[in-house]
């Protein structure tokens, strides 16, 4: 009774949290706001996910995460799942051998997982184009990324800090109060300390 | 410890495995594994409408407040306006009268009779490259039926190209924009004897809303300016829909020339879109 009372109140915080930002993000982008770019939600939210809770919740927020935005607007079924189940299982774990987790961790996270992200994406469309006879060079799509992405993990940051603050005080776990079954890692260290 | 770790790789790399074999699966083009979506699609499209409208209705509500002045001054030169379009409309409906008339003497077609024009409401925006697809409220049991070798021409309200349907489950579908970097089309200038190329997007140019031609015959005469339609080449899309205006004419040393086009339709501001549903005489 009590841990389905547990994973209830888990499973409708992450339900409600994915359906706004889905919505935010993919609906009501043009009408708040009306520029090209705009920040990443579902890989913020999934980065965060995975660093405050562990790589297991990072994973499963991401593939859902993922999935959501591959029927959304991917080309394909399935990539969107990848890359987010990956950025989840790498929050969980990236720079967490030399730093305590804080926010400036996540934060470092988010530029470094954004970063990678993109460079990704980047790759892909130079092995897959999608016309036949189209060829990038790699120099062509390396300017385009580097034009690009510093923006776009500029508003990821600045995304991450609200995010960060209602997943602290709104979160799938109450305040203060430890996981239970959380793993730890090799430094013993995998809970959400300081903000 | 290690047992933990273990079953956590073997886990990973076997969603990584299903997920790739999806990706796969998924990039043929009228793939059964579309329908996956359906399920979602059918929970998350009265979810979005309900916003998309309520989103609407707080931006109506705020437009109808700012506008209300510049309204009062528009509607005193309709007024005139309208006066001089009905004598118009009159003379035109006989005009119509003998059209149609001479149209079934001489057995000519309309340019687009043998397609059905349906609306379509848009649902989500893209988001950076790979997932950068509009999906719209119109799926399979509205007739949307997307192969390898069948798909539908997308237009405004003004019949100008946006795309062309990419993928479709029951209840929505995903629009391949024309700036997409993936989209090409046979393009014609609109004149008489136009020549004819090919127009595409280009990963470069899509963020600026613009295009790029890059098959241009050495003999075509091409200039800024030019309007763009549709060949009618290839079969998907019928003739003659506009597709933009030639902006930029570059050439390199080689003698190759390539032009940039700037698509006529506002991707911006993109609600509602029309599916030219048929197939080319």
């Amino acid at each position: 009774m009590r841990s389905i009372k547990k994973y209830g109140r888990q499973t409708i915080i992450y339900a409600i949290y994915l359906l706004l930002l889905t919505i935010v993000q993919f609906t009501l982008s043009g009408w708040l706001i009306p520029v090209a770019l705009m920040p990443d939600l579902a890989l913020v939210f999934v980065i965060i996910c995975g660093s405050f809770y562990g790589g297991d919740e990072g994973m499963i927020i991401g593939l859902i995460a993922g999935f959501l935005r591959d029927m959304l607007s991917g080309r394909v079924l399935g990539l969107g799942m990848l890359l987010l189940m990956f950025a989840g299982l790498a929050a969980s774990g990236l720079f967490i051998k030399w730093f305590r987790r804080n926010s400036f961790v996540v934060i470092l996270q988010i530029i470094t997982i954004s970063f990678f992200y993109e460079l990704f994406i980047i790759g892909l469309t130079y092995l897959f184009p999608m016309l036949p006879d189209q060829i990038y060079s790699l120099k062509q799509l390396f300017d385009l990324h580097l034009r690009d992405s510093a923006l776009q993990i500029g508003l990821n940051t600045a995304a991450a800090i609200p995010l960060m603050f209602l997943l602290h005080y709104l979160g799938p776990y109450p305040r203060g109060q430890k996981r239970t079954g959380m793993e730890e890692d090799d430094n013993g260290d995998n809970v959400w300390r300081t903000i | 410890m290690r047992k933990v770790v273990r079953t956590r790789i073997f886990t990973v790399v076997l969603i990584s495995l299903i997920l790739l074999a999806l990706i796969l699966l998924s990039s043929f083009p009228g793939s059964p594994l579309n329908h996956l979506t359906t399920p979602v699609s059918a929970v998350f499209k009265p979810v979005q409408s309900a916003f998309r409208t309520a989103a609407d209705n707080v931006t109506g509500f705020w437009q109808s407040l700012t506008d209300g002045i510049k309204i009062r001054d528009e509607n005193k030169s309709l007024l005139q306006e309208n006066a001089q379009l009905r004598n118009q409309v009159a003379q035109l409906e006989a005009a119509g009268r003998n059209y149609e008339e001479l149209k079934d003497a001489l057995a000519l077609k309309d340019q687009f009779d043998r397609y059905e024009i349906a609306g379509a409401r848009v649902m989500t925006r893209e988001l950076g490259t790979w997932f950068d697809v509009y999906k719209i409220d119109m799926g399979t049991a509205d007739g949307l039926d997307v192969s390898d070798t069948l798909s539908y021409a997308v237009v405004d309200s003004q019949s100008r190209l946006i795309g062309r349907v990419l993928s479709a489950d029951l209840t929505t579908a995903k629009i391949l924009p024309m700036l997409h970097e993936g989209f090409s089309v046979s393009a014609r200038v609109n004149e008489v004897n136009g020549a004819i190329m090919r127009m595409r997007g280009d990963i470069e140019l899509k963020n600026s809303g613009l295009c790029m031609i890059d098959q241009i015959p050495a003999s075509a005469d091409i200039r800024i300016g030019d309007q763009l339609v549709t060949s009618g080449l290839g079969g998907l899309f019928p003739e003659g829909i506009v597709i933009g205006e030639i902006i930029e004419i570059t050439d390199d040393n080689s003698g190759r020339r390539t032009a940039v086009v700037k698509p006529q339709t506002d991707y911006d501001n993109l609600s509602v879109v029309f599916v030219m549903k048929g197939r080319q005489p």
